[in-house]
């Protein structure tokens, strides 16, 4: 994929999570898109810049607008990235199970990471209770992984059920 | 440089977490906040994301009330009901008007200086608001121009919501009050000579202390501000929930439930 439109895809991404997002929010919860195009683009792409990058810059853009501190969103999702780009090192991308397994857990790190951040930035909330949010983003967030998963990994493997392929 | 471009993944990964480890550093030790850079930033997504949530609110609204009638139905009803309450209320205050206007006959006879504190309100909008993080920060699309400054309380029908932590011509950023490790010094509604002192909890609520031991707070008593710090005095700030006598530090220690929900706001007013 080209930089400029996974550049575009992260921006667009940004501004529907600020507003259109909460029109399918349900008791104000909705999916991280940022998060969710940090976690399919670090599995999914070789190169693994594209998660780090633009997770930096749209993560600070996020911290701009919606944190008390700059920075705890950007370094977040710049963690997720590196440790889905480990992962991927021994994971099969072609397996959706896979997928659901590197969402699960890049929401638990991502969220233990800002969390971290946060609360050295002045915010007291305790892990339990973003724990307590979590499902709910959570499960919002997979969906919309598996979403954006199922569109991608036809153009990054071609013809992936045909075996005889690779 | 030829081992920069050999190892391009790790040098860009290096150079990022050094930029941004900068940023969060400056940041946590400016105390939040930003600079000129930022101010543009929260303009420009203010005034792309007020676009979209006001076409995003008309939608919704339209769509929920086809599909939640019966509610809306009940809703009415309840509020006929309270209408009435009021109403009856009304011409019982009629009745103490009486009295006052006796009180301010009087006041004048003696030469009673009495100086009302009135707030300066600012109704703003919300424009950009992120569902998917425990945190409640959000942009609202009032700032510099209607005179609001860093700092102002910020308010809705509920109670008190937080503060203005950052503003620029047309956005101000808002910082809810269980967000924040800062103390708020508060006042029973009940008896107003209670004092306590509460801040954001580690539960996502707002927990603290009253000031005397002998407090005869309960359950259920709500808390307004005390007007000492930064926030005006008489805002709501929720019901206590739980009163614990802890005899260590020998305080009634308590935790309130908050008058706002801050997952669902749509409009605040911050007070100049």
């Amino acid at each position: 994929m080209r930089y400029w439109k996974a550049a575009a895809a992260f921006l667009v991404a940004f501004l529907i999570q600020t507003s259109l997002l909460n029109i399918i929010s349900i008791k104000g919860y909705t999916p991280n898109l940022l998060l969710c195009l940090v976690v399919v683009f670090s599995f999914l792409y070789e190169d693994g810049l594209y998660g780090i990058i633009f997770g930096a810059v749209f993560g600070l853009l996020y911290d701009i607008c919606f944190s008390s501190v700059l920075g705890p969103t950007a370094l977040a999702l710049v963690a997720t990235s590196v440790v889905i780009l480990i992962v991927r090192e021994f994971a099969n991308i072609e397996n959706i199970v896979n997928m659901w397994i590197v969402a699960a857990v890049s929401l638990v790190i991502f969220y233990f990471v800002s969390w971290g951040l946060f609360h050295i930035g002045g915010n007291p909330e305790g892990f339990i209770y973003v724990l307590k949010r979590l499902p709910w983003t959570g499960l919002y967030s997979v969906a919309v992984i598996t979403a954006i998963y199922l569109v991608l990994i036809r153009k990054v493997t071609k013809h992936r059920k045909d075996r005889y392929f690779r | 440089m030829r081992w920069i471009r050999e190892h391009k993944l790790i040098s860009v990964l290096v150079i990022v977490l050094l930029i941004l480890s900068v940023i969060f550093g400056v940041s946590v030790l400016k105390g939040g906040g930003g600079n000129g850079a930022t101010g543009v930033v929260n303009k420009g997504v203010s005034v792309i994301s007020g676009g979209f949530s006001s076409v995003t609110k008309a939608v919704k609204d339209n769509v929920s009330g086809i599909f939640s009638y019966k509610k809306l139905q009940a809703e009415v009803e309840r509020l006929e009901d309270e209408n009435q309450q009021l109403r009856k209320e009304l011409a019982e205050v009629g009745l103490d008007r009486e009295d006052l206007e006796q009180l301010e006959s009087l006041s004048q006879i003696l030469n009673y200086e009495y100086t009302e504190k009135k707030f300066d309100l600012v109704s703003a909008d919300i424009s950009s608001l992120d569902g998917s993080n425990w945190t409640n920060v959000f942009t609202i699309n009032r700032g510099t121009e209607s005179g609001i400054k860093a700092g102002d309380a910020v308010v809705n029908g509920m109670g008190l919501v937080g503060r203005v932590q950052e503003t620029g011509k047309g956005w101000s950023k808002v910082v809810s009050l269980i967000d924040e490790d800062c103390d708020i010094s508060f006042k029973l509604v009940r008896d107003r000579k209670q004092l306590g002192i509460v801040s954001g909890s580690a539960g996502g609520g707002i927990s603290g202390y009253m000031m005397d031991a002998d407090s005869t707070v309960s359950e259920g008593d709500i808390i307004v501000t005390s007007g000492l710090g930064i926030y005006p005095e008489g805002i709501t700030i929720g019901n206590v929930k739980t009163v614990v006598y802890n005899s260590n530090t020998l305080l009634k220690e308590i935790t309130v439930e908050p008058a706002v929900n801050f997952k669902e706001l749509e409009k605040v007013a911050v007070i100049k």
